[in-house]
């Protein structure tokens, strides 16, 4: 049994005095992001490793031919599966040590990945449907957290978002019943229809004051923070994701309890999430792009020119 | 055959690597001696292996437990584990690239075992001696051929993992040998030799990485 991480009321105390002087550990701004780098597999599709200062984590997206469910006979299928190893850190046990029981961060971070990619239509569902009723495309997303640094969520879903952009599933034809898939060799595989790029942004709170300024008080100081590293998230009072896309809808906000905030302060991080969301969704299309050039081969590049739209 | 070693790309564990060959890329983690999670783990006269491995994708299957046991017979005859009695030794493997159609194992092992055996090194575990693993495999005309791609692997008629151990810089024995398929005894002998000369060629990489790694960590001892 590992214990968990400790910290001391020193460096507890430390932490928080300088968040009040508006200077963070590493650095940074309160509410400027860590450096995202994005590498996705040369070799294969569907494989991205993205890293947030020393957090990092692996998508691998994979898809199969399946039975729909019945009840949407219309649809593809579409699964996250974000399951922590203790790879990345020891205190989160593996699910065959504790008999399959996942941690409490283990499904919150499951949850609001889900809503924020898969419930926000992300990925376009009718589009894997192959044969109504009998065949459809079955697409896994499988999440492998590797190194553990605060902010999961957040590197989660652009590591998702970024396989998923990344992924090319078989090209096919439909011969009556009989459905024929082509090789790489044969045909181009094709990308996935992805209908918009969510992306999350974590806000963490904390209170210089006093409970009773926080709650009856018109002061409005609360620190929020952007990208909380591991100490911050673990000496944070509450957090708040918000999911937003490069059209400045907002898909997503949750806020489980924790410190009271203002409305205006959390009009004002929503404010900042849609500054910040197009840089990121524009770092995102640039190495789907640049892998793309890389893969195509200089003959087909020539004969392609003709026809080449930007995207 | 290129290798591509990562020394302690990890933070929260006690040590780590990642190990990249081909196409093939595999992360280990190991954290202990610790206490041990279960009472039924604390073994009175020597160290309990937690061993964890996980897919590039899917749930864990029949095929990781097989790696798991697999591993599990390897490492203690390089771990000196008596010296930690009732203490863990937690090992989490993620495969990140298969790197090998899915119904090998073959690349993946290979992978796995050196990871886990620059992993240990790096979180300190005493340790009996070095080991390198490597794998080969037989074509249809008898060639053999080391570190197969994915196309060799495929069209071979077997396949090895061979793990040896190494002391001064030397092969000293044979600690693990896994075949699959159709073979005759001579090839088997020809296949431990070619292995064997492969591993002493890729080991000085590994050592050098492990040096740089080690030089890098006690810079303020200069």
């Amino acid at each position: 049994m590992v214990r968990d991480y400790d910290i001391s009321n020193n460096e507890k105390q430390f932490v928080l005095t300088a968040l009040e002087q508006n200077i963070r550990l590493d650095g940074r701004k309160l509410l400027q992001m860590r450096d995202v780098h994005i590498s996705v597999s040369r070799d294969e599709y569907g494989y991205a490793e993205v890293s947030l200062g020393k957090t990092k984590v692996a998508c691998r997206v994979t898809a199969e031919i399946t039975k729909p469910y019945e009840d949407r006979p219309f649809e593809g299928i579409f699964q996250i599966s974000t399951e922590i190893s203790p790879i990345c850190s020891p205190f989160f046990e593996s699910g065959l040590t504790t008999g399959g029981k996942q941690s409490n961060d283990e499904i919150l971070i499951s949850r609001l990945i889900e809503k924020a990619v898969r419930r926000s239509g992300a990925l376009d569902l009718e589009s894997l449907c192959i044969i109504a009723g009998s065949k459809c495309w079955a697409i896994r997303a499988d999440l492998q957290f590797l190194n553990y640094d605060g902010n999961f969520i957040d590197i989660s879903s652009i590591a998702v978002m970024v396989a998923l952009l990344h992924f090319r599933k078989p090209d096919m034809e439909i011969d009556g019943n009989n459905v024929i898939l082509f090789d790489e060799d044969q045909r181009n595989p094709v990308p996935l229809s992805i209908l918009h790029i969510p992306l999350c942004f974590t806000f963490q709170f904390y209170n210089p004051n006093d409970d009773e300024e926080n709650i009856k008080g018109n002061l409005n100081n609360e620190l929020v923070l952007l990208d909380a590293n591991l100490i911050e998230e673990r000496l944070s009072l509450g957090s708040m994701t918000l999911t937003i896309n490069k059209n400045k809808e907002l898909c997503q906000m949750v806020k489980c309890g924790g410190l009271n905030i203002d409305a205006s302060m959390i009009m004002n991080c929503c404010q900042h999430a849609s500054n910040l969301v197009d840089d990121l969704t524009r770092k995102i299309h640039d190495v789907i792009r640049t892998d793309s050039e890389l893969r195509k081969n200089p003959v087909e590049k020539e004969l392609q020119v003709v026809n080449q739209r930007e995207t | 055959m290129s290798i591509i070693v990562e020394n302690d790309p990890l933070d929260q564990v006690d040590g780590s690597a990642s190990f990249e060959f081909g196409a093939t890329k595999v992360m280990s983690s190991v954290t202990g001696p610790i206490e041990a999670a279960r009472p039924r783990n604390e073994l009175p006269t020597k160290a309990y292996l937690d061993i964890n491995i996980r897919p590039s994708f899917g749930v864990p299957s029949t095929r990781e437990t097989l790696l798991e046991h697999k591993l599990g017979q390897l490492l203690p005859a390089v771990i000196n584990l008596d010296q930690y009695p009732r203490q863990t030794i937690q090992i989490a493997v993620q495969i990140l690239k298969n790197g090998e159609p899915n119904d090998y194992t073959a690349r993946q092992l290979v992978a796995i075992i050196n990871s886990v055996f620059i992993a240990l090194i790096n979180s300190g575990i005493s340790l009996k001696s070095s080991l390198m693993a490597t794998c080969c495999s037989i074509s249809t005309e008898g060639e053999i051929r080391t570190s197969p791609t994915s196309s060799e692997l495929a069209s071979s008629v077997s396949h090895f993992v061979v793990v040896y151990s190494i002391e001064d810089q030397q092969i000293d024995n044979l600690l693990f040998c896994d075949g699959l398929g159709t073979f005759k005894q001579q090839q088997l002998f020809d296949v431990l030799d070619r292995a064997a000369s492969e591993i002493l060629l890729n080991f000085q990489q590994i050592r050098q990485a492990i040096a740089s790694h080690v030089s890098q960590n006690y810079v303020w001892k200069a």
